[in-house]
């Protein structure tokens, strides 16, 4: 069996360096750092307890061997609460992104690099051919409410949430067949698949396994198996807690079934009394304003000096509901770390003010570039053709002036690209990021008229082949920053090659009911999760509807609840499909890079998406007395940013 | 009297019921539910459901069943006292609105206090004073106050607030009373917080308020009885409040029951703006996701606050006009 990832594994270069990156795999012995002949510090706040006896020492909080978290700049001191905020329930992801707990979990040391590393398990193997993975918990790791961590609690989220009545997991990403789990001993356990699995670190890393309620592949048993018929021996413990939450059944206490089980007796952020293994927990329900978390006791990693983490005490969410509260905020100084919500629109506002609220504005970068999407699956069957048609597509990419968009809209702060993987990701490719992105008009109309649209009509405009009006929507919605200036631009680069555009603004809602049922000439929306693109490459697959290239095709394929039709037997689709399911299932590290690589590729000959300008700033609200947050990152849902930079290891400084 | 009121109660429960049927159909007129909202919502976090997968969703939360289905198991529980569960909070939505329910009906009696206190003194005065240099100003103050968006004058009136008081904006307390039990320290500081919302939502009414008194004015100090006040000798002070001001008063009274509601769900975007733990932005954002329970909720409390609203001020205007309990 090859030993991989046992620990630390070094998985991609990112950043600065700025040069397609390769995939290093390096192992570091952290592992062995994380020894026996360490002596262990407690927050004040913790120390006060175990003094008065209500709680053990850290010894016997924490596992044997904790995860050693090294911090950005230096070790910390304890302390502080994190003054944050966020817009309720439904958006929960700021809060949960910094609290995530999964077995392998992205590591970002530094601005340069992009690790898997061993989280709550003290490592995992795996076998040739990534059909089997073995996992080893943390000997002696804890919930929060100190009740041992085992692999009781695997088996029990296996039986029952994974398999058993209340599945709620996305078997689709176990390649079709739900993975097999087979307990070893209290520490270790064996999940096994049916067909190469390779990508499933990733998998983990990103979430898409397990109970996003976290942690991963585990939930804990002592206290949820209280809340199943079948496995208490209280059944008015049920009927209270249905009671209580208004739920007409059991089940809907740990989820409705299916998707991300958020039931409010299962989710920890829904359910103070839920033991989870996150740094912090919260201590109120989040409808109430502010959401309060305060330290987990039992936390399961430590910084290099033995210093159990987390350094900051706890965290509150103050609700808003319009943008300039928040904004206001900022610039009051009272948000001490904070990427979601802040607007580039607004960069000057928030350095005005930068002395005024004590903070610094640090600017990281979207792994995203925005992006026009013709639909390749309209249901016009002249429009379907001219867009599928590559020199359709090259004509409206060449036509768009970049540099202008950038300087005109984006004070040059955005770079003008093809939608592609960005600068640092592994899949960066300087060819790709220019494909027709050189301003040429009259290459775009010499383009149109070998495609055969030389006729025009009375208002100058080109005709269709059939001979009517040939008039193409822009569809958007305004959730973009200066998205509407953009289209207006490009609605002008495009008339000025003889097609009639008109532009949509509608409403968020409105806009993804009309790509879900296919019913858009021309969509908006960014080309994002292009950093590590193999954890996510669901914007080349067709799978995402607002990014809307092919959206009939990409619902059929992704069997998606929406409109959907089968592609032609000979589209180009499909091999981007095939080459990603077998990408997919290669256990060949060299093999599978190569043949995501040629993926893209199909991408990159006619691509379908067409980019403007990208890579674009996102605002890191800092105050000045918190320490250990990268100057500059990638912003990506795939990285759970900002969870990947340690906020374990973020502190005061006094 | 008691039989008007008893047959005003009957015509107002029959209201509330047809209000309620309305609004459910209204809230699901748009395309999709809940779970097209939800799913996209977990689309763009990366997330992919499948059909299966919905279909089940939408099974357990009886989506797939037919609208009236859907309402009656609704309302068969409202009758009980059980609003249903918000699906998007998974919790029951009467923990989620009593505690927002208050905070709306404190900034609505104040900004009605507050429109009223300033809105009949300037109304009588710009009607005694007609064409008289006051009364233009206060004319063109109030047409003002009715012509800004209200959401317009939150902004300013917020950014006052934090460039030249550096009070901390938005909200109704500071973060270190949200918490907190409630002591006099708590109540000051609502104080503090409370005058910009009270300011916005009251300008615009305040200006109508004026101009209705004015006009309302204008009719009466007039009318003869005034002129034989005048004659027997009465002072000009007692005069004008003990009589005529009293008549103008009616349509005030017949309309405060318009009042709380459009004050409690009229200002929503202002409420959104000022970040106020109110209704409102519960109402908006329900909506947007097309949580239908709650949304349901709180549409059939303000319609049934309206009709109470009604209610009381035909009985008041009864008490205030011996002419009416007539008919």
């Amino acid at each position: 069996m090859e030993t991989k990832g046992m620990s630390r594994r070094r998985f991609l270069q990112t950043m600065a360096s700025g040069a397609a990156a390769a995939v290093a795999v390096s192992v570091s012995p952290w592992a062995a750092v994380a020894a026996q002949d360490m002596t262990y510090n407690e927050a004040p706040m913790l120390a006060d307890l175990v003094a008065s006896g209500d709680l053990p020492k850290v010894t016997d909080r924490i596992p044997v061997n904790p995860r050693v978290v090294t911090p950005l700049d230096e070790v910390g001191q304890y302390g502080g609460t994190l003054r944050r905020a966020f817009k309720g329930i439904s958006d929960r992801w700021g809060p949960t992104k910094l609290n995530e707990e999964m077995a392998i979990e992205w590591l970002i040391p530094d601005t340069e690099t992009v690790d898997l590393v061993a989280n709550y398990i003290s490592g995992w193997t795996q076998n040739d051919d990534a059909t089997e993975f073995t996992f080893t918990l943390r000997d002696g790791i804890k919930w929060s409410d100190g009740h041992p961590f085992t692999t009781d609690d695997v088996k029990f989220w296996y039986d029952e949430y994974y398999m058993g009545e209340l599945q709620a997991q996305e078997v689709t990403l176990t390649l079709g067949a739900p993975m097999v789990i087979e307990i070893v001993d209290n520490l270790t356990w064996k999940s096994t698949f049916p067909k190469p699995n390779p990508l499933l670190p990733l998998a983990i890393a990103k979430l898409t396994l397990g109970i996003q309620a976290g942690p991963t592949m585990a939930a804990p048993k002592h206290y949820l198996s209280q809340y199943i018929p079948h496995l208490t021996t209280d059944q008015s413990l049920i009927d209270d807690a249905m009671k209580k939450t208004g739920v007409e059944t059991w089940q809907l206490l740990h989820g409705d079934g299916s998707i991300i089980p958020e039931g409010p007796i299962l989710a920890w952020y829904k359910n103070p009394e839920r033991p989870v293994i996150n740094a912090w927990h919260p201590v109120n329900d989040p409808s109430e304003d502010p959401w309060l978390a305060t330290r987990n006791p039992y936390y399961h990693a430590v910084d290099p000096e033995g210093n159990q983490l987390p350094y900051i005490d706890g965290w509150t969410h103050a609700w808003f509901d319009d943008n300039n509260v928040f904004d206001l905020w900022v610039a009051q100084g009272l948000i001490d770390a904070q990427i979601r919500h802040t607007n580039t629109a607004n960069f000057t506002f928030y350095k005005e003010n930068e002395e005024a609220g004590d903070y610094t504005v640090k600017l990281w970068r979207n792994a995203s570039t925005n992006a026009f999407f013709p639909n390749i699956s309209h249901k016009d069957p002249v429009l379907r053709a001219l867009f599928d048609d590559a020199r359709f597509r090259e004509a409206l990419s060449v036509a768009i002036n970049r540099q202008e968009v950038n300087d005109l809209i984006y004070n040059g702060l955005y770079n003008p690209r093809q939608a592609s993987p960005i600068t640092g990701s592994p899949n960066f490719d300087p060819e790709f990021a220019a494909k027709w992105a050189e301003f040429d008009t009259a290459r775009a109309n010499q383009l149109l008229d070998e495609i055969g649209l030389t006729a025009r009509g009375a208002d100058g405009f080109r005709l269709r082949p059939d001979g009517s009006p040939l008039v193409i929507t822009i569809l958007f919605q305004s959730g973009f920053a200066s998205i509407a200036d953009e289209v207006t631009l490009v609605e002008k680069y495009w008339e000025d090659i003889g097609l009639n555009i008109n532009q949509e603004l509608v409403e968020r809602s409105l806009y993804q009911e009309r790509v879900d049922a296919g019913d858009v000439d021309i969509g908006v929306w960014t080309a994002d999760r292009n950093i590590i693109v193999m954890a996510d490459p669901s914007r080349y697959t067709g799978q995402q509807s607002d990014g809307p290239w092919a959206p009939l095709y990409g619902a059929w394929w992704s069997k998606q609840p929406r409109a959907s039709e089968e592609p032609p037997a000979d589209h180009p689709i499909r091999e981007i499909w095939r080459l990603w399911e077998a990408a997919q299932s290669e256990p060949d590290e060299a093999k599978r890079n190569e043949l995501f690589t040629q993926m893209l590729n199909v991408h990159k000959e006619h691509p379908y998406m067409i980019g403007t300008v990208g890579e674009s700033p996102q605002i890191f609200i800092v105050k000045n007395n918190v320490g250990n947050i990268q100057a500059n990152h990638v912003w990506d849902d795939t990285l759970r940013s900002p969870g990947g930079i340690a906020p374990v290891t973020w502190y005061f400084k006094s | 009297m008691l039989q008007f009121i008893i047959r005003r109660l009957l015509t107002a429960i029959v209201t509330i019921w047809v209000i309620s049927i309305m609004s459910f159909i209204i809230i699901q007129l748009p395309p999709g539910d809940f779970l097209t909202s939800y799913v996209a919502n977990l689309a763009q976090m990366g997330t992919t459901v499948t059909s299966d997968q919905v279909e089940i969703m939408r099974e357990t939360y009886g989506l797939d069943q037919p609208f009236y289905v859907q309402y009656l198991k609704w309302m068969s529980g409202v009758i009980r006292g059980d609003f249903g569960r918000s699906l998007e909070w998974q919790q029951p939505v009467a923990d989620l609105i009593w505690d927002r329910m208050g905070y709306s009906v404190l900034v609505g009696l104040s900004s009605i206090l507050f429109v009223w206190s300033i809105a009949i003194p300037i109304g009588v005065f710009s009607a005694t004073h007609k064409y008289s240099f006051m009364d233009y100003v206060s004319t063109f103050l109030g047409f003002l106050g009715l012509a800004i968006p209200d959401f317009l004058l939150a902004l300013v009136l917020m950014w006052i607030a934090f460039s030249s008081f550096g009070q901390d904006v938005g909200g109704l307390f500071s973060p270190e009373f949200q918490d907190a039990p409630w002591s006099i320290d708590k109540f000051l500081n609502l104080i503090s917080h409370l005058w910009i919302p009270m300011i916005v939502v009251g300008t615009a009414g305040t200006a109508g308020l004026i101009r209705t008194m004015r006009a309302n004015m204008l009719d009466e100090v007039n009318q003869p009885y005034v002129e034989t006040a005048r004659a027997k000798g009465l002072s000009e002070r007692r005069l004008i409040w003990k009589y005529p001001v009293r008549v103008a008063l009616n349509p005030f009274v017949s309309t405060v029951g318009y009042a709380l509601p459009s004050l409690i769900g009229g200002v929503i975007i202002v409420s959104v703006v000022l970040n106020l733990p109110t209704i409102g932005p519960l109402l908006l954002r329900s909506l947007l996701t097309q949580d239908m329970f709650l949304a349901g909720a709180i549409v059939l409390l303000l319609s049934s606050l309206t009709i109470i609203g009604t209610l009381l001020s035909d009985i008041l205007l009864a008490i205030l006009d011996p002419r009416i309990r007539l008919e």
